[in-house]
């Protein structure tokens, strides 16, 4: 009697079915025991249509504690000089006080965010239109919505030589500020994932990363944004989102955003397990103490 | 005193009778060790060698469905591919009779480099990462003949 045990019993809950494999599967990479990174799983890939984002700008640190971070990219605005240091030198993010005074690059202050900028108050007869400059990534970084957690399938846990699903819920989120000294409401629209699965491996995929469920595949199957690990141990994995921008000044119009905004989330540990089989005379229940019992 | 001797003896009487009825005769080996190994071997590289439509009279009932499990669940990826996969080596693991069946166990290294997939009409590219790998397998015995009854790749040993 065949029997096939897994080391990790969470897995009880899939549908139960054989592990067995045809050569198909075998060739392709896809055995359920085993596997490899097949169908270009593995090392550095992107989905079709999706745009990388272009070479990040000069890392410096930024206001939200390092967690996000702005990079140049596609847009009408330009990346911006890097602000010079108190040294007259390049490098350092200056943060302002409200009296416009330089207070140093660890400011962490809330930027206050209005939700409800009144978009349709109308200038003061005669009001001069304020210029407002190009809008860059670094202006509106302060507002990125803060990263969702990754959700590791299956059960927050990987199965070595078994794909192991990262998903990842994002969508549009608009938030309301001040830029220039004119309220404003800046729209954030995830454009690109950017997966470290911590083996060496980075994935980017286009917008969405969904759960099995979602995609209504079974566990264990590949996609878009799984990965194969070779070996048991423990891997951080981490996912960047990168989002699109404009900002909403109300009367004064609407401006697009130069370059992506990245809010990079906190890596999570994941382990690595392995599944073995078995070819036993007896159930676990005719035998308790049997291998893989 | 002789109605419980009369008693005992009953029921070892019945006892007697019961295992009797339940006891099943020994199996009679007619697979050697060798002869299973010989007949394993030529089944599996012919197995391998052959498409999927034409495996079905090599397989257990158990591995015809678990192909067609396979073979749907790649349909489902809209994957294609092209290309055979060869035995590079084989190696026998065990060799059990159980019950009236005899059960070889092996393992095969795998060379897949000539296996290439297209994912939704894409550009083919090689299947695997590896292109060598390792495959275990089972096969059983019904009547006179040697059967895939599984087949999985463990990944832990390196071909």
């Amino acid at each position: 009697m065949l029997i096939e045990t897994v080391a990790l019993f969470l897995l009880a809950a899939s549908d139960g079915s054989s592990a067995r494999c045809s050569i198909d599967e075998v060739e392709l990479g896809l055995c359920e025991a085993g596997g490899d990174p097949g169908l270009a799983i593995g090392g550095h890939q992107q989905q079709p249509g999706s745009q990388p984002p272009a070479p990040e700008a000069p890392a410096r640190p930024g206001p939200p504690g390092g967690h996000t971070h702005p990079i140049a990219g596609p847009g009408p605005g330009t990346a911006p000089e890097t602000p010079a240091g108190p040294s007259g030198g390049p490098g350092g993010w200056q943060c302002l006080d409200p009296a416009q005074q330089t207070i140093g690059s660890t400011c962490l202050t809330d930027p206050d965010p209005d939700p409800d900028p009144d978009p349709s108050a109308e200038p003061e007869p005669g009001a001069q239109p304020p210029a407002i400059p190009p809008i860059t990534a670094y202006d509106v970084e302060v507002f990125v919505p803060a990263p969702a957690a990754p959700t590791i399938e299956p059960f927050g846990v990987a199965i070595a030589r078994a794909p192991m699903n990262v998903a990842v819920a994002t969508a549009s989120q608009t938030v309301g500020g001040e830029l220039f000294g004119l309220p404003m409401s800046v729209t954030f629209t995830p454009e690109l994932l950017t997966i470290d699965y911590g083996d060496g491996t980075v994935a980017e995929v286009a917008q969405a990363a969904p759960t099995w469920e979602q995609l209504g595949q079974e566990q264990l199957s590949p996609t878009a944004t799984s990965h194969t690990y070779a070996e048991r141990g423990t891997a951080a994995v981490s996912v960047d989102v990168s989002y699109s921008a404009v900002v909403d000044f109300g009367p004064w119009g609407v401006h697009p955003v130069g370059g992506y905004v990245v809010a990079e989330s906190p890596a999570a540990d994941v382990r690595i397990y392995e599944k073995q089989s078995y070819l036993v005379a007896q159930t676990c229940a005719e035998n308790p103490s049997g291998p893989g019992c | 005193m002789p109605r419980i001797a009369a008693a005992l003896g009953t029921v070892v009487a019945l006892a007697a009778a019961l295992t009797a009825c339940v006891s099943e005769p020994e199996p009679e080996t007619e697979w050697t060790e060798e002869a299973a190994y010989a007949e394993a071997e030529e089944v599996f590289r012919e197995y391998w060698n052959l498409d999927s439509e034409e495996q079905a009279d090599l397989v257990t009932a158990e591995m015809l469905e678990a192909n067609e499990r396979g073979r749907e669940r790649i349909e489902e990826l809209g994957v294609e591919a092209r290309g055979d996969s060869k035995i590079e080596s084989l190696e026998f693991t065990d060799f059990r009779i159980v019950g009236t069946t005899a059960v070889v166990g092996l393992k095969a290294c795998i060379d897949g480099s000539d296996v290439e997939v297209s994912v939704d009409g894409g550009e083919w590219k090689p299947a695997r990462e590896d292109t060598s790998y390792g495959v275990t397998a089972q096969l059983e015995a019904e009547d006179d003949q040697m059967l895939v009854a599984d087949l999985n790749e463990p990944g832990s040993d390196a071909c």
